[in-house]
Parts: C-alpha cells; structure tokens; sequence
C-alpha cells in the first residue's frame, strides 16, 4: 500500500509541477497599461493629451453629435431628418423622451473627456520641459472649456444677460477621479453662471498658455475665439468684439478661397481650430460620422452606389435663401449632381432617396472637422458693431463676397443673423443663435378649415427655441442614480 | 477491424488452447426480442464480446467458466458454462435503474450512490434533430433547466439557466465539460453584435449522455464555475465486440412557427393619411401630392407588398426542394473493439437553411474515440474530433439590415423596381434585401475537442489518472457589404478577422473505491487541475473595391479603422478532493471540497475555497420496506455547499488606459471602467433537499427536489457617477437568492407489446434581488431593471392608461393613480416580470412491433414579453413612417370612441414612450417534437449486409399556443445589449422554425 500512494503521490506532483508557481496566474493585458501609472512620464502626459483630442472625434461630440443633435432640434423650414435613426427623428420632432440615446453618448463622453483633462492636469508636474507643460496645460484648459460649453447649452436653459442665471445648468467636476470613491460623487447641477465663469475662466488659462501657433492643435488663437462664441452666446457684446476683433487682426488667419476649400481640405488658411480625422480614425462610416448622415451622392456617377446614407435632407426653402438656381451665391444650390454642381447644396443622385438637396460641407468619411473659422469671427464682429449701433456691413461682405453672394448695402441685426445662417449653415450654429435671440425655431401654421369634401387639418403652434423640448433631458440612468439632480423639465 | 484482431487473439489464445471451448448463444428480453450489444463476460476475466443485432454471441471460455451478462436496462444475470456449447439467455428488466452510472464531476457514480441532484440525459434524445446545437434539443426535458433559444437564428447563442439567475454582471451560462475537459462556451464573433454558440461545433449524434450537475453537492468539485450550474458531456465510446456500423439520413422542410400581422396598402395610406390630416401636414385633397412630396410614396400604387414575407425563405412556405428552408443531414458510425482496443469513429455533414433569407448553417464533423489497454491495468485512451462550422449569418437585429425589420417597409412600395428589375432602393427604410444580392455575413469555424488519458489501476479500487485536453478554436469571420449595400456605400465594404482560441487543460486524479467488511463503502477522490486560455484576434477593414467582384481587404484602397490585433487570457488553477461513503448501502454522505485560483481577480484576492457536504438515506433498502409491493424505490438526499462564479471580463479588476489614436498621432484615453483591486469571487451558497422514489414495480419514477441558493457578493457591473467620468465598475456588492421547487415524474402505463409511458417535468424558480446598493437601469429600449427587492429583470416603465375618449391622447399613471397625458409626469413603476412563474415539458413515448412515437411538449407560464419595436410598428404613425401592427386600426378617431389605440397624428409622439402598452403576457405551450418510427422487421431486412432499417417522420415546433400577438413567444433578443438583464425583450427578432423532417437509419 505505501509503495502505490508514494508513487501515485509522485504523479500527482508532476502535475502539480506542470502548473503549479504564481506566475501559473499572472497574465497581463495586451491592449492597456494601469490607470495609476498612465500620468506618470512626460511620454505618458503627451499621450493622453492627444488623447483628449482624440475623444474630441468621438461621434457622440464632434464627431457627430455635438454638431447634428442642435441642428436636428432646430430643423423646422431648415433640414429634414429622413433617415430609419428613430433618435434622430424624435430630435428632429422634437418628441424625445428622457431616455433619448444621444443625451447618454454626449453627457457620458464630454464628462470622460472633461475627467482626463483633470487628470492631466493634476499630473503636469511630472513634465520637466515649462514650455511643454505650458502648452498641455493651455490645450487642457481649452478643451475643458469647449466640452463644459456644449454641455450648458445642451442641457440647460439659454444663458440671460444682465440675469443671476441661477437655472440649473450642469455638474462641474474639476477632480482628477481615478478611483471608485471620487467615482461615486453624485455632483448636483450647477448654476448656468457657474458653468459659463468656469467656461470663460477656462479659456483664459487657456491663452494665456497656449502658442500662437500650434500646428494641428488648439493654439491661442483657438481659445480667443471660441472666447468670442461664448461672449456672444451670453450676449456680452464688447467682449465678443474685443475677443473676434483679437483674432482677425493677430492670429494670421485668413479666408480661404472658396468656403468649400474649406471643408475639401485639410487645416486651410481660415481654420482656427479643426477635428482632425483621417481614413482609419474618425468618427464613423456607417452608423455614425458626419458625412455618413448629411452625405448621399453618387462619387462616380454610378447610380447603384451611393456615399453616405443620404439622412439629412436640406429643405429647399432654405436653400432659396441663397437666391436662385442662377444666383451667384456658391454657398447655395443649382439643383445639380455633385458631379455637376458648383455649389455647395447639391442635388442627391444614387439608389436611395435621389432628387433632395444635401450640403456638401459634410462630404467625406475622414475629412477634418472644422469647428472655429474665421468667417465666424468676422460675422460675431459685424453682430456686436450692429448692437453696439454701428455698421457690420464691411465684415458680412467680406465673407459674401468670397462666396459670390451680392455684397449687401446696408445691414441690420437680422442681415447679420441670416448671414450666420447662410454662412455657417449644417455646422451646428442655428439652435444656438435662436435661443440667444429668443427665436421661433417653428412658425405658427393656420388651420386649413374644414370643406364639405375635406375634413381639413388643425393649426400647427409655433414653438420657441427656449421651449423646454428644445434642451437634452438629464441622461436617465444618471438622474435615476444621483438624487442630487434635477430633471429638466418635459422629461 | 474486427479481422485485424482476430489474428491476434488466436495467438494471445495458443497456450490454452487445448483447454478453451466455444459457447455461442442468444440473449433476448421478456418477450422474446432479441437484445444486441449485451456484454457477455466470462467472469473474472476481460473475456468477454457483445450480443450481436439479432442477440446471438459466440466466446471462447475455460470449461468451468461462469457467463456475466449484463445489458442497461436489464438486470443482470451469472450462467455458468458447465460444459454447454449452447447458451440462451432471457434478461429481465431491471427492476430499478439504480444500476445506471451517473457522470458527475471527475467520474461516475451509481444512480443509487448518488447524493446530488444531477439530471442525466441519454444522448438519444439529441440525436437527429434539426438543430445546430444539442442544447436545443434538451429543451422541455430537463427540471430546473430553463433553455431559451431567443431566436430563430442558426448557430446563435442562447441563454440556460440552470434553477434561476445566478449572476446580475458575471456570466449565467453553465460551465460545459466535453470528455472531462472545460471547453470555450462563450461567443468568440467579432463581425455581428450577436453572439454565436460555440457548442455547434459538437456533433449531436457523437454525444453518449448529458449530465446536469445542478445542486453544490454535485457542482462544487468544478468550485468557482459550478453556480451557473455544470454540463457535463460524454461523447461515445466503442465497446468490445461486434463492429457496429450505421449510417443515417434525415431530410426537412421548415417555415416560421408564427408571424405577426401587419397594414396592407389600403390599410396603410388609410391610417397615414388620416395622420398626416390629424397633424396638420395634408388635407385629405392633398394626401397623393404630399405622400409623394414628404416620403415619395405613391397614394395611388398598384402595388401590395407582404415585407413582413420576405424575411423569410419562399415567403415563410414551405417548399419541398430549392428555394425554402430545409435540412439535411448525412451521418455515419463505426464502433467496435477488442478486449485490448475499442474504438468509435464518426463523420457526419449536417446543412440547414434556415427560414430567414440568407441564413444557413453548414457543418461537417470527424471523430475518432479510442481506447487501448497496454496492460490489464494500464489504458490510454485518445478522444479527437475535427469541425467544420459555416454559418452564414443573419444581421443583428438592431440593424437596418435585419430582414426582420423589412416589416416597416410601406406595402405600397414594391420589391423589385419595376423600370429597372433591381431590388427597389427606394423603400422608406433600407430595403435588407440588399445586402442578400451584395453582401455576406460569414463565420467559418474549424474546431477541435481532444483528450488523451493514461489511467492506471495499479491495485483494485485504486485508480491513477491524468489527462490533457485541448480545445482549439479558429474562427474566420468574412463581413462584406459591396457597393450598393447601406454599409458599402459607394465603394464597398469589407471586414475580415481571424480569431483564435486555445484552451488546454491538465487533470490529474486519484480515485480510490472500496468496500469494508460487508457494510462500507469508501469512494475518495483527490486531484489537480490548470486551465489556460488564450485568445488572438487580428482583424482587417477596408473600404474601397474597384467593383463588386473584388471582397478581400487586399483589393481596398483604404484600410479602415476596424484592422487590428489584440489578444486576451486566463488561466486558474484548482485543487480538489471528494469523499462519498456508504453504509450498507442506505445511509450515505458526501464531501466536496476545491480551491481555486484565478488570474482575473487581484493579487491577494487569487484564491477561494468551495465545497459541500450531502446526505443520502436509501429507505427503501431498510428492512421495514424491502420487498414492499407499493414502494420500491425511496431515497432522502441533503446538500449544503458553496460554489463560485468568476465568468467576468479578463481584467475587470483592472483600471486600464488603451490607445486613442487622434488622426495620424497616437494618444491614450481612460477607460469608461474602474477595476476594484480587491474584486473577487462571487459566491453562492445552495441547500438541496430532494426525494427519488419508484412506486409500483418502478411502473411509477419520479424525484422532487427545493432548493435555495443565496449568492453574495455579487460580480456586479456597477453604475458610477458618469459625470465623475467613468461609467461603471465591477464590485463584489449586492446579493440575490433563488428558490425553487422542481417535480419530475415518469410512469410507464403499459408495459407489454404495446408499451406506453409518460413523463413531466415542472419547475418553479423564484428570484429576489435581495441587496443592491444602486439600480442598475440599461435605459433606452431596455425596459428591465435590476433592484432591490425584485427578481432580475423586472419591467419597469411607466403604466400605460388607456387613451383619453375625449383627445385621443395616450394616457399614463401618475403616482396618485390618476391618468394624464403628460408622459413625464408619470413615474415608472413596475409593470411586469419576465422570469416565468413556471416551466416544464410533457412527454411520452409509445411503442407497439416495430412502430415507436414519442411527442415532447415544453411549456413557460406566467412571463411576461416587452416588444421593444411596438414603439416604431404599434404607434399609428405617431413615431415615423413604419408600417403598423394591424391593432392600430382600432385607433382614436373623434371624441368618445373608447379604444385602446391613440389618436394617430403623424410625428406626434402620442403614446410612443416605452410603457406597459408594449407589455404581453409571454406564456405559452409548445409541441416541441413529435417522432413517428418505424423499425423493419428484422427478417425483411436481414439480405446481404443489413442488420437493421429504422425509418421516422419527425415534426420539431409542431405547434404554439399562446396569446403574444408577435412573431415567437420564447423570444430574448440580443439586439439591444445588456442581455442578462434585458430579459423577455422582443426586438425584430425571428422566430423559431417548425421542421417536418423523414429519415432512416440503417445498421450493417
């Protein structure tokens, strides 16, 4: 008996040999490196800077969102949602419910973002180099601002001038959280002034250590002018035309060519500050991505294939707002295929939903995103000239011009804000500037009465920009998980 | 194989040759049949053959040798030879089956032995469905065993449960044992969001028995992957004696069980029309102008398409040849063996086209069993298998190209385009079609089951053992969507990724059995184990084709941001130790223990120890019941015991930054997870008491068993604060407990020529979320909770009221129970629980001559179903343009109609928010299978080679009976992620196929 439990022992052991040591159970990630030592080395610091950029792309911001969901809200008599996305139909119905997608992906990737700044942030001093830690400082404090900005105009009440603003605009995190604890704070809303000082605060860093020149990234000129929207959004109007007027004179800007160059190409002259995006990394190509949804062409006239899924149809009463088919205004439409067109709305050909305008600005998979040009800054310039009761005419015929469009004679508040319109069309402007200026963003529509042979057809209410379906519910799983919020109202 | 051997056993046989004689002779059954494959061995010796088809048998035996014959199912019975050449044997049924081993964890016990509540199912009953997997053919007939196919996708994953949801976040899918050794069981794809079952790659037909291990007692020897419950298979080995060779042949035809029912063209310009109306949009003069202006449909169109048919093969008709859904499959065995070598060897090639438009699974598979004994107590043994797997698979069902989603299509849009004779790409929505003519979704698998084991008895009862065992995965997956496609775009699309699994095991064993004196017996097993996988993935996206005949990556001029390579691992390692003891055979006990140590939880949290303790009394082996002619069976059983669960991701205890590429330069971003160092296994802690009785000569079997199992510690996916920046977390909070009561019963009716027996099965699981610090709440389409003080899953939305007679408004529950219109100011409240009251499955089997029929019936009760699409398809227009379910006819139409249905006004919202108004009672009742056989008597068929004929008509989803008005009420989609938690959610989902299949099976 001994001698078969020693050797029975012995086999047993060898197998135990075969497996048995601690390293039988280290196994390490192949695709990630540890939270606690990410923010460590400067190599490390610069990588996540690019990072924050990077998530700029993500296609609940920039890459999609940030820029589609505003102009959905605001597509009445402007563009027309015909794609089978029920979310982006609700939007664009103005129907959504708290538990809307869009208001999750934005709210979820900005705060991601928002928490890898601090986290950079926190972790500057490890970056030896004072001019390189300058810049990831300015670039931080620059897309933090960016990110609280679109966030306290998604999901809070307009911003009132000369108003406390105590409305509930939206939690400010400003802790570098990497652990399960700091990840538990339930933030409550902070006020819509407290948002905007922290945006402008923001951005002041930000110039104050960004570059002139930053290649591809934010520079100071970048901050200055996003500065100069979120004067204008709070209808701060001297501070908006200091900031404009700062960048047209010193940042080396300069109108491109033709508007459409600017979308065609990459970082042109005009471009303060652009997503960038290549084939391999962007923001979608077929469920997500600009172009994917404004886009729908035939590229090489072959009508059974299309570019892009041909989901955001421009109206055509928009695009008479350019003047006529034979107009000069190249920002417009000759109801021409992209092949043929020479301006910027065309006609969309291919085998789904042919025949519907759809603008050009969108027109690639992995083209930049432009998201600060300085046509804007001339257009913030003329509006602050014409409320501070002066002329804007010279700055909107700067930008007319380029395009072709008959520069006009004289100009008021509402040339000016049709020229935004014009200019900066499909760029996510037009919700913003009618709720500053407290605009329909639907026109009342009168019954059509009743006939013996028709029963005829209700009014349609106008409804306002400030209306309380035109802001993001707070996302529901958070609202549901933080007792500290509050819901906006509707939802 | 049988002449090979011959020569050898003649020269093994020469030194006693002088002293050897023949006997040969029949052995045959109580009434006189004929039972093959009996073993007849000449006792204390491995002499020994198999009774042939027709029950005769020859053996060379000693003069004084004494005949053991034994057979399953038949008692056994000791002749000696005394010098007779002629032997005829008549087998008396058994009259328990106590005598039947039972596969459990690392061996086998008696069904008398056991103290476990194990369900054992014969690999017959899985045998020449058309299915893909066998899991699917065990439905109905397992207590405690909930199987949900959720769709009627080939190869698709599914959902077990064995006695309720263990797990919120962790995985609650058994661990599947294959010949001893743990096997890949979760979805491996990465071009569809939908997961594929990688148990499809096993051959049904190769499979000898089912084990379901279910309570701790029985589970725990596997430790930290037991709670979710343990299956294990046992794939057929051959015997000593004559080859057997079969061959088989099965051919069907399917159609959907069920469809739902949506507008004709009338019907749709009709409901549209009056919603544009409603809306302000149109005047009813107006409506042809503005159909065509808004959606470019034509009001007056001659056309009156069924979208709703054309996801599906032939229109859902059965088609007898070409063109339908039908299956086939080709099958063929040789076993046989000596009494040094026996072996199995199997090919089969199985091809299903499914009834959703482009689905079809393809499988051809290989195996060889073999077992060698080098010594009389040294065996080596090899079990390997080669798989092929084609499935072409069908899109999500989240995806416009889900042929499922074809049903929102206007019916006043035709198929094809007339001008042009091309599939319409005009449709409101993307006509899926489409992708049929220009794309493919194809995942190829070649899979690999293989052992080998040396097992050394070097003294009775002591039993040496080792094994390694491999299972290898390779896993190719072809995404392409050509030019034309909605993906493609204008230049086509492609997708390709290679995956590959390699997953090795080592165990090593020492068992030792014996009995003491008269009255003891001893069982003990002590072992090792260590498990490690490995997973490589490397994928390839490209854009760009220079014409649709160009698929491969190679060919595009862009290589997109799906190309890549990753790899991912884990490894654990185990030691474990069993005891079972009995005492005169009646009183018995049990113990379990194993440690565990896995790479995924954190350094100082590696190891958790499980076990569990079981007590068994055999009353019907005391003296007070021996020999009762009511009761002759009666057996107590007790467990206690812990197991484990660590089915989670490979490094959730692990705050990890990956790379965030920004265009050409290369970043890093945090992760939306946080890992907990101290995370670890969860646990769950399970009392079993259970009784086993026959009554009346055993004519009565049966065995109830309650349960609790209380798991803590949970593996839970929690919710953070996302405006911290972080989603989610996975923690060891929060505890959820199950209850339940499960009944089989058998009993065989009449017993004679015409046998005929019965049986049920019935299972009652109550699950309670008994602590959960936080909610978690998927949101979206998602109306399922997980929290405290519920079951898993709850529906929870708000309450829909009814439609305001006087508005035609959707109306909603306030918390002071009024109604209002205001969809926002009504709470969400629990409207419904997806986990079924009850479960089970009847069926019988009768027999008379050679004419067998055997029904299986399943049946859910009390669960309820969200169809998460009803908010597109039930909404009369208020949502967008997709075509309705028929019931919104019966909308609002003027002041005072009392209806159920809102006002239809086009892009309204009216009663579109998720609410119980999607809510249906899921129950239903389902002929699962029924089987008609036919086996030619045996002297018709006898000429030449054949030994036997068996032909058989089956019919598989024969009938459903239930009050869902949608397609298929065993439904759980996987389209809207969350699927543990999203239960009983129907999201254009396809439904089950209903299969009339004919098929023989001969024997030579």
């Amino acid at each position: 008996m001994k001698n078969i439990f020693s050797k029975s022992a012995l086999v047993l052991s060898l197998g135990l040999g075969l497996a048995s040591c601690k390293d039988a159970l280290d196994i390490e990630p192949q695709q990630g490196i540890d939270l606690s030592t990410a923010f460590n080395t400067p190599q490390k610091i610069g990588a996540a800077v690019v990072g924050c950029y990077a998530q700029l792309d993500n296609s609940s911001l920039y890459g999609t969102d940030l820029i589609l969901v505003p102009e959905l809200m605001a597509s009445d008599n402007y563009i027309t949602w015909r794609g089978s996305f029920q979310n982006y139909a609700q939007l664009s119905n103005h129907i959504q419910n708290a538990q809307i997608s869009n208001a999750l992906g934005i709210w979820r990737a900005a705060y991601a973002n928002i928490n890898q700044t601090n986290l950079v942030l926190a972790n500057l001093g490890v970056v030896a180099d004072s001019a390189q830690r300058k810049q990831f400082r300015g670039e931080m404090h620059f897309i933090r601002a960016a990110m609280y900005f679109e966030l306290v105009r998604l999901y809070a009440q307009q911003y009132q001038p000369g108003g406390a603003n105590t409305q509930p605009g939206v939690p400010i995190n400003l802790m570098a959280n990497n652990s399960i604890s700091q990840a538990d704070t339930q933030l409550p809303r902070a006020t819509v002034q407290q948002v905007y000082t922290q945006v402008i605060s923001d951005l002041q860093a930000a110039i104050k250590g960004l570059p002139a020149l930053n290649v591809t990234r934010a520079s100071s000129y970048s901050a200055e002018a996003l500065l100069a929207r979120v004067y204008l959004q709070q209808g701060n109007y001297p501070a908006a035309r200091a900031a404009a007027d700062d960048v047209i004179t010193n940042s080396g800007a300069a109108l491109a060519g033709t508007l459409a160059a600017v979308f065609a190409n990459r970082n042109s002259a005009e471009s303060l500050f652009e997503v960038q995006q290549n084939d391999q990394n962007n923001a979608g190509t077929a469920n997500s991505g600009l172009a994917t949804f404004f886009a729908g062409y035939s590229p090489t006239g072959d009508q059974g294939i299309l570019y892009g899924r041909s989901d955001v149809q421009v109206s055509g009463a928009f695009a008479a707002l350019y003047g006529p088919p034979t107009g000069p205004d190249v920002r417009g439409t000759d109801s021409l295929t992209i092949l043929q067109t020479k301006k910027l709305i065309y006609l969309s050909d291919g085998n789904n939903r042919p025949n519907q305008l759809r603008t050009a600005k969108w027109r690639t998979y992995g083209q930049n995103i432009p998201l600060i040009r300085l046509a804007e800054m001339y257009l913030i310039r003329a509006e602050c000239d014409i409320q501070a009761g002066k002329s804007g005419l010279a700055d909107i015929n700067i930008v007319r011009k380029r395009s072709g469009a008959t520069p006009l004679t004289s100009a008021t508040l509402s040339d000016v804000l049709l020229e935004r319109q014009l200019e900066l069309a499909f760029e996510g402007f037009r919700l913003y500037d009618l709720k500053r200026n407290n605009l329909n963003v639907r026109e009342f529509q009168p019954a059509v009465p009743a006939t013996p042979t028709d029963p005829g057809s209700p009014a349609i209410p106008a409804l306002n920009a400030n209306d309380p379906k035109e802001i993001l519910p707070i996302p529901y799983q958070e609202i549901n998980n933080n007792p500290n919020l509050t819901q906006n109202p509707s939802y | 194989m049988r002449n090979i051997f011959a020569p050898l056993l003649v020269v093994a046989a020469l030194p006693a040759v002088a002293q050897t004689q023949a006997v040969s002779g029949r052995v045959v059954g109580a009434d006189g049949s004929p039972v093959p494959g009996a073993t007849i061995v000449e006792r204390g010796t491995t002499n020994g053959v198999s009774s042939g088809a027709d029950g005769n048998f020859t053996l060379s035996v000693q003069p004084g040798a004494t005949l053991v014959i034994s057979s399953v199912g038949y008692a056994s019975q000791t002749v000696a030879v005394a010098g007779r050449s002629t032997i005829n044997v008549t087998l008396a049924a058994s009259a328990t089956d106590l005598a039947e081993a039972v596969v459990v964890g690392y061996g086998s016990q008696a069904k008398a032995d056991v103290t476990g509540a194990v369900t054992q199912l014969s690999g017959s009953v899985v045998q020449n469905q058309p299915v893909q997997s066998f899991e699917q053919s065990i439905q109905g007939r397992t207590p405690g065993v909930v199987i949900n196919q959720g769709s009627g996708k080939l190869g698709q994953g599914l959902n077990i449960q064995v006695r309720g949801t263990s797990s919120v976040s962790a995985s609650n899918q058994p661990l599947y044992v294959i010949d001893g050794i743990p096997v890949t069981s979760q979805d491996q794809s990465s071009a569809s969001t939908e997961p594929l079952n990688p148990l499809a790659d096993l051959n049904p037909n190769d499979i000898e028995s089912i084990s379901i291990l279910k309570d701790a007692s029985a589970s725990a020897i596997y430790g930290s992957r037991a709670s979710n419950g343990v299956i294990i298979i046992t794939t057929k080995k051959g015997k000593q004696g004559q080859t057997k060779v079969t061959a088989g042949y099965y051919y069907g035809i399917s159609a959907p069980t069920r469809q739902r029912q949506f507008l004709n063209s009338s019907q749709y310009n009709e409901l549209l029309g009056e919603s544009l109306i409603n809306a302000g949009y149109s005047t009813q003069a107006s409506l042809p102008k503005d159909f065509t202006n808004y959606f470019g449909l034509d009001y007056n169109s001659p056309y009156n398409t069924n979208w709703s048919d054309q996801a599906f093969r032939n229109q859902g008709k059965y088609k007898l040849f070409g063109g339908g859904a039908n299956v086939s499959q080709y099958d063929f065995s040789v076993s046989g063996g000596d009494a040094k070598t026996r072996f199995y060897l199997s090919g089969t090639f199985n091809d299903q086209k499914g009834i959703i438009v482009g689905n079809r699974f393809r499988r051809g598979s290989l195996r060889m069993n073999l077992d060698h004994s080098i010594l009389d107590n040294l065996r080596v043994g090899l079990n390997t298998s080669l798989a092929r797997t084609v499935n072409d698979r069908v899109a999500g069902d989240n995806d416009f190209s889900n042929p499922l989603q074809l049903n929102a299509l206007a019916p006043t849009q035709p198929v094809y385009d007339p001008t042009t004779g091309l599939l319409n790409a005009q449709t409101i929505y993307y006509n899926a079609l489409i992708d049929q003519a220009l794309g493919m979704n194809r995942a190829g698998t070649y899979r690999s089951f293989s052992s080998a084991y040396l097992n050394f008895v070097p003294v009775q009862g002591l039993t040496i053992r080792t094994e390694v065992g491999g299972d290898f995965l390779n896993l190719n997956e072809d995404l392409v969507r050509s030019a034309g496609t909605q993906t493609g775009g204008a230049t086509g699309y492609a997708f390709s990724a290679q995956t590959q699994v390699v997953n090795y095991t080592n165990n090593n064993t020492i068992t030792y059995a014996r009995d003491f004196a008269e009255n003891h017996h001893l069982d003990v097993l002590v072992g090792e184990s260590y498990q490690r996988s490995d997973t490589r993935v490397t994928s390839a996206e490209g854009r760009g084709f220079p014409t649709n005949d160009f698929t491969r990556i190679n060919s595009a001029a862009v290589k997109t941001g799906g190309s890549g390579s990753s790899g991912t691992g884990y490894s654990i390692l185990s030691y474990f130790a069993r005891v079972n003891y009995a005492f005169q055979g009646k009183y018995l006990i049990g113990g379990s223990a194993r440690i565990d140590g896995s790479s995924r939880f954190g350094a100082e949290r590696r190891y958790g120890t499980f076990g569990a303790a079981s007590l068994g009394y055999l009353l019907s082996e005391e003296s007070f019941l021996k020999g009762n002619t009511v009761i002759n069976y009666l057996k107590l059983r007790a467990s206690y015991g812990l197991t484990g669960n660590a089915e989670i991701g490979n490094f959730s205890a692990r705050s990890l930054v990956a790379a965030l590429p920004y265009a050409d330069q290369s970043g890093t971003f945090i992760g939306s997870a946080l890992g907990d160092p101290s995370l670890t296994w969860e646990n769950t802690k399970q009392t079993d008491i259970g009784v086993e009785f026959g009554f009346l000569q055993n004519r009565i079997t049966g065995e109830v068993d309650v349960y609790q199992k209380q798991t803590d510690k949970l593996l839970l996916n929690r919710q953070l604060q996302l405006a911290t920046g972080f989603s989610n977390a996975t923690q060891n909070v929060g505890s959820l407990r199950n209850r339940g009561l499960e009944i089989a019963l058998n009993g065989k009716i009449l017993d004679g020529d015409f046998k005929w027996s019965v049986g049920g099965n019935m299972s009652f699981n109550r699950n309670l979320i008994t602590s959960l610090a936080t909610p978690i709440i998927p949101g979206g389409a998602i109306i399922s909770r997980v929290m405290q003080g519920q079951p898993l899953g709850v529906f929870y939305t708000k309450r829909y009221a009814g439609v305001d007679p006087a508005t035609g408004d959707a109306l909603y529950t306030q918390a002071d129970g009024t109604a209002t219109n205001d969809y926002g100011a009504a709470p969400d409240v629990k409207v419904g629980n997806p986990n079924p009251k009850f479960t089970g499955g009847v069926n019988t089997t009768a027999s008379f001559k050679g004419f067998d029929l055997s029904a299986l019936g399943q049946f859910s009760y009390g669960n309820d179903i969200y169809n998460a699409a009803g908010v597109y398809q039930s909404t009369g227009f208020n949502n967008y343009l997709d075509n309705q379910t028929t019931d919104q006819l019966n909308r609002w139409q003027k002041p005072g109609d009392i209806t159920n249905v809102p006002k239809s006004s086009f892009g309204s919202g009216n009663g579109i928010g998720n609410s119980s108004r999607f809510v249906q009672d899921g129950s239903f009742f389902r002929v699962k299978n029924v089987t008609l056989g036919y086996t030619i008597p045996a002297d018709l068929v006898k000429r030449g080679y054949l030994q036997s004929v068996r032909i058989y008509l089956t019919a598989q989803n024969l009938a459903t009976f239930t009050k869902y008005t949608g397609y298929d009420p065993e439904v759980n989609t996987f389209g809207l992620g969350a699927n543990i938690i999203a239960l009983g959610h129907d999201f254009y989902t396809p439904p089950l196929p209903k299969t009339f299949l004919i098929g023989a099976n001969l024997g030579f």
